[in-house]
């Protein structure tokens, strides 16, 4: 009993720390023993991943709430508190970041050779900055996970990324950043209205959620700009149209791990950030502005995917399919209905891992072929048909056929907007048949056809290769099939996010 | 009238509550002195009597932490808490100072013997500066202060940029201090009177605030502005920064803006605080400008001297706006932010300096932000150090430069300011992209570089460990050092 309690009261700081402590280990070892450096790196992610299970098996799905909380003063002059804690969202989340880290330390296993060592600590503290955003409840404390992970990400992209990495990762940071600091002065704000109505300082989310902003009606209302500046640095991340740009020149540069890890993870960071803060501390401002919010979703979904249609690079295609995936998320949390925000997060997972894999073929593809270019390639399905035979069960599960992951989050999602503004739905709807027809055209483009191979013939899928895409291929498998494996932990946080809106909205309607 | 000299008694308890100021002092008279009879190369042991002088004077200021605070010298020196941190760190500063020169100086061939007697000199002048209950006094130290700067700035005298940035630094600092004085005399022919305190009964007992007054008053703040670098009156800083031997420049950099600042702090909030609807707009805009000015030139700069000179300046102003918010009633929590940052600014500066002298050779030759390419490859534990100066500098987490700012911008915005925090903020982001850039160069276009070794140096990798795990620990166990920052704040408690 005690020690289970013990575990309750640590475990989230421990899978924050880990990665830290892996990345000082990682420190000690010497840099020419690469393949040393890489199995220590991938066994510590294994750990973290397994420490996570542990996470989601203890779990309550019943308990209304926080789980795992550890609170402790870190600054008491200004309130500031090292505040952790986890729901269903939450949970969902974290796992998806444990369990996609090792596999893109695999899927890079040969692909960086210079400053490996750099490399690992770079991912590992990446790892780290993800977990402690996804887990913590105070606003400074999010702040600094959220700015931290920055740095690493800066490096990834900027050492082993392309050949415009410079450029591509000073846009990200510098993009990231001014959202980031219009969004501190927002939460400064925010624990000083916090203070003037409640006498002290406090920086955590549960303190903060009391304070009663200002709402004029207004664009310039007290309450609507405050949402803007958490929005912005939300909504950058998310991407929503037009706040996009920095992500097609961020995913090509970036070495493989980068982008599998970016789109996975940091892309849903941004929606984390609007459900957990934005929306619940602004919910009239959320109310005014959500046709706008809407809208720009409505153009992301079908922007991003007019604009993947026409791509030549094969990894902007999936960056721009990501916009439009994300658009989808967003109209599906914008929904504030059940079936709306489920569907959401399940898209979330489902993109993570689809999306992530996507990124992985691209990954192997380029290792053999040296280009990304379609036009430059055809007919792969004679000359690697196992690479064939996963891309087409990846690109089913992106584009959201039935049985795979994508479908339960993009049929829930239109379901929950349905249920509000139907012609929204079938605007959204005509996104999904867009993204079928760009995903099935680049594979017939690359697959089929006549086969452009270069003076060598490659090998199909090495058993490292078939490490990676085969259990993610049936985890993929898995959620389209039994989704309420999954949905039944979230499903008391789901509630609990729309309650408060509707709440808000029809004070007279009971639960649900 | 003039103090009433007839009525003053020698005391001799002043001499042990003045000993913080007065051992620097007697060290580098000492050193002056004993160094005639010292061979040319031989000046190490005048390093180690500073260091020694500065350990004394440390241990000094924390005697009187815990007393009551007084006024000594018929008001003229202050001594209160807010004395004793400025003093320490001032104290504090000058030894990093020393680490960093004593390798620089054998480096560069500079045996001078008065080097170390300047800084210490110039150290007893902060500290005069930061306790001044008196304009004269305030002048004192400033003038103090700035002759032993002017001098070290231009030390390396027979080489052209040294010579250059000390004669623009003292033609200018000359004419600053001529206008400071102006503005004193005024302000005391306004008034009757040059002590702080005094000034403020005057004006609560309704005094007439005339034109000489408020022209007083004016020339004071400009004369303030030039010593701190803020713009307008910048201009000297960035040749004065280039010119003077780096180890200076971390010196002025921090130790000549603190003390400026402090006795800004002490001037604005004992003399004049009930006329802070006048001042506080006009450091609203100094404040705004100043960030704005800096960061905007620094993006442009090829010299890492130069652009951690402009990126200094707009630090200054980053500082100001906490003195925005002192004029309402939230001056504590902007003070514990100024305190901080202070301490924050101290050390990146230092790491940051530290690392430019190693990789700069003899003659200041490798002082490019080009210069720079592929030190991560080949010296990772430099790099390593100049990177977490760059972020903190630049205020990304988890480093003391972002939590500095976070407690500086937050009491500033509890006072009511939040437009400048925007525009300070806005000037962060900005300054991200040339604070980065010397770190691509060393990481990201490993390809480009040359072979280059260095010669390496204990004391400076004394100096750069700890400032190194210094900005670390100030930042992530920030709230010992808020602790320090809000007791030091007793001038401002009832």
């Amino acid at each position: 009993m005690d020690f289970l309690t013990i575990i309750n009261g640590h475990i989230l700081s421990g899978l924050i720390f880990f990665p830290i402590f892996g990345t000082l280990l990682l420190l000690i070892l010497p840099p020419n023993k690469e393949t040393l450096l890489k199995w220590a790196a991938l066994v510590m992610t294994i750990i973290t991943f397994l420490t996570s299970l542990i996470l989601f098996v203890r779990f309550e799905s019943s308990f209304e709430g926080m789980q795992f909380v550890e609170k402790y003063s870190w600054v008491p002059d200004f309130g500031i508190l090292y505040y952790l804690g986890i729901d269903g969202i939450s949970l969902l989340l974290i796992l998806l970041t444990t369990f996609m880290m090792p596999f893109a330390l695999i899927g890079s296993w040969n692909s960086i050779t210079k400053h490996v060592k750099g490399f690992l600590c770079c991912q590992l503290m990446l790892e780290a900055g993800m977990i402690g955003v996804f887990s913590t409840l105070d606003l400074i404390l999010f702040y600094v996970f959220w700015e931290a992970m920055l740095v690493p990400m800066y490096f990834i992209i900027g050492m082993w990324g392309g050949p415009r990495r410079i450029y591509a990762t000073l846009k990200f940071v510098l993009y990231t950043m001014v959202g980031s600091l219009l969004m501190l002065v927002a939460i400064l704000v925010l624990v000083m209205m916090h203070k003037a109505q409640l006498g002290f300082y406090s920086t955590s989310l549960l303190d903060l959620l009391s304070v009663k902003v200002p709402f004029g009606g207004t664009y310039f209302s007290a309450q609507t700009l405050l949402f803007l500046a958490f929005a912005l640095a939300f909504l950058i991340k998310v991407p929503l149209f037009p706040l996009h740009t920095w992500l097609p020149d961020a995913h090509v540069e970036a070495p493989t791990a980068g982008s599998v890890i970016l789109a996975a993870v940091l892309l849903k960071m941004g929606i984390y950030g609007m459900m957990r803060f934005a929306m619940p501390l602004f919910p009239q401002a959320l109310e005014q502005l959500t046709p706008i919010l809407l809208g720009l979703s409505m153009i992301g979904i079908v922007y991003g995917a007019l604009v993947a249609m026409v791509q030549i690079d094969i990894k902007k295609l999936v960056a721009y399919s990501s916009v439009s995936h994300l658009g989808f998320v967003m109209v599906g949390i914008l929904a504030l209905n059940t079936l709306g925000a489920t569907g959401g997060l399940y898209q979330m997972l489902s993109h993570g891992l689809s999306t992530g894999a996507l990124f992985l073929i691209v990954g192997s593809l380029y290792e053999r072929k040296h280009t990304r270019i379609i036009n430059d390639l055809g007919g792969l399905a004679k000359e690697l048909p196992w690479l064939a035979v996963v891309f087409f069960i990846v690109l089913l599960a992106s584009i959201g056929l039935p049985g795979t992951s994508g479908f339960i989050g993009e049929f829930m999602i239109l379901a929950g907007l349905f249920e509000l503004y139907p012609i929204l739905a079938v605007i959204g709807t005509s996104g999904v048949v867009l993204g079928a027809v760009y995903m099935l055209n680049a594979y017939q483009k690359l697959m089929f056809g006549k086969l452009k191979t270069g003076p060598h013939p490659s090998k199909d899928l090495s058993l490292r290769e078939k490490t990676i895409f085969v259990p993610l291929i049936i985890i993929m498998l898995f959620m389209g099939i039994k989704p309420g494996f999954f949905i039944s932990k979230v499903e008391k946080s789901i509630d609990h996010f729309v309650f408060k809106f509707h709440n808000y909205k029809y004070p007279k309607v009971g639960a649900k | 009238m003039f103090p009433d000299v007839s009525a003053f008694q020698f005391d001799p308890s002043i001499i042990s509550k003045l000993s913080f100021v007065l051992i620097p002092f007697i060290t580098g008279a000492a050193i002056l002195l004993i160094e005639v009879f010292i061979p040319r190369e031989e000046k190490l042991f005048a390093a180690l009597l500073s260091i020694w002088g500065l350990a004394l004077a440390f241990f000094a200021t924390t005697q009187w932490w815990n007393e009551p605070s007084e006024a000594l010298l018929n008001g003229s020196f202050i001594l209160d808490r807010f004395t004793l941190f400025f003093s320490a760190l001032f104290i504090l500063i000058n030894g990093f100072t020393i680490l960093l020169s004593i390798w620089y100086i054998k480096r560069e061939g500079m045996h001078f013997g008065e080097y170390y007697f300047l800084t210490l000199l110039a150290t007893t002048g902060m500290i005069f500066l930061a306790a001044a209950g008196d304009l004269l006094m305030l002048f004192l130290g400033l003038e103090l202060m700035s002759i032993a700067a002017y001098v070290l700035t231009g030390i390396n005298r027979d080489r052209l940029k040294p010579s250059e940035g000390a004669m623009k630094y003292f033609l200018l600092g000359a004419f600053a201090s001529g206008i400071l004085l102006y503005g004193i005399a005024l302000l005391y022919g306004a008034t009757g009177t040059f002590n702080l305190i005094k000034i403020q009964q005057f004006i609560t007992k309704g005094g007439e605030l005339n034109l000489i007054f408020w022209t007083g008053l004016g020339l004071i703040l400009a004369g303030f502005g030039f010593k701190v670098a803020a713009v307008p009156f910048h201009l000297w800083a960035p040749d004065a920064y280039e010119g003077a031997p780096t180890p200076i420049t971390a010196f002025m950099a921090t130790g000549v803006k603190a003390a400026a600042l402090a006795a800004l702090f002490r001037f604005v909030t004992t003399a004049v605080p009930d006329v802070s609807n006048h001042w506080v707009p006009v450091l609203w805009l100094g404040s705004a400008i100043t960030m704005t000015v800096g960061n905007i030139a620094a993006l442009v700069q090829k010299n890492i001297k130069r652009l951690l000179a402009y990126s200094s300046i707009a630090h200054a102003g980053y500082l100001l706006t906490a003195f925005v918010a002192l004029g309402t009633e939230h001056r504590l929590a902007a003070s514990e932010g100024l305190l901080y940052y202070l301490i924050a600014y101290t050390l990146m500066t230092f790491a940051a300096f530290g690392v430019v002298i190693i990789v700069a050779k003899q003659g200041d030759e490798r002082t490019n932000v080009e210069d720079y390419i592929g030190l991560g490859r080949q010296h990772p534990l430099l790099a390593f150090v100049m990177t977490v100066a760059l972020l903190s500098l630049a205020g990304i987490p988890p480093t003391a430069g972002f939590f500095g700012k976070l407690y500086l911008f937050s009491a500033v915005v509890e006072a009511g300011y939040t437009g400048l925090v925007v525009i300070a903020v806005l000037n962060s982001v900005l300054s991200v992209y040339y604070y980065l850039r010397p770190v691509v160069n060393m990481y990201m276009r490993i390809e480009e570089a040359q072979v280059v070794t260095f010669e390496k140096s204990l004391t400076i990798g004394i100096a750069l460990t700890v400032t190194t795990y210094g900005i670390f620990h100030v930042g992530i166990f920030s709230s010992s050092v808020l602790n320090i920052a809000k007791n030091a704040m007793t001038l401002l408690a009832p």
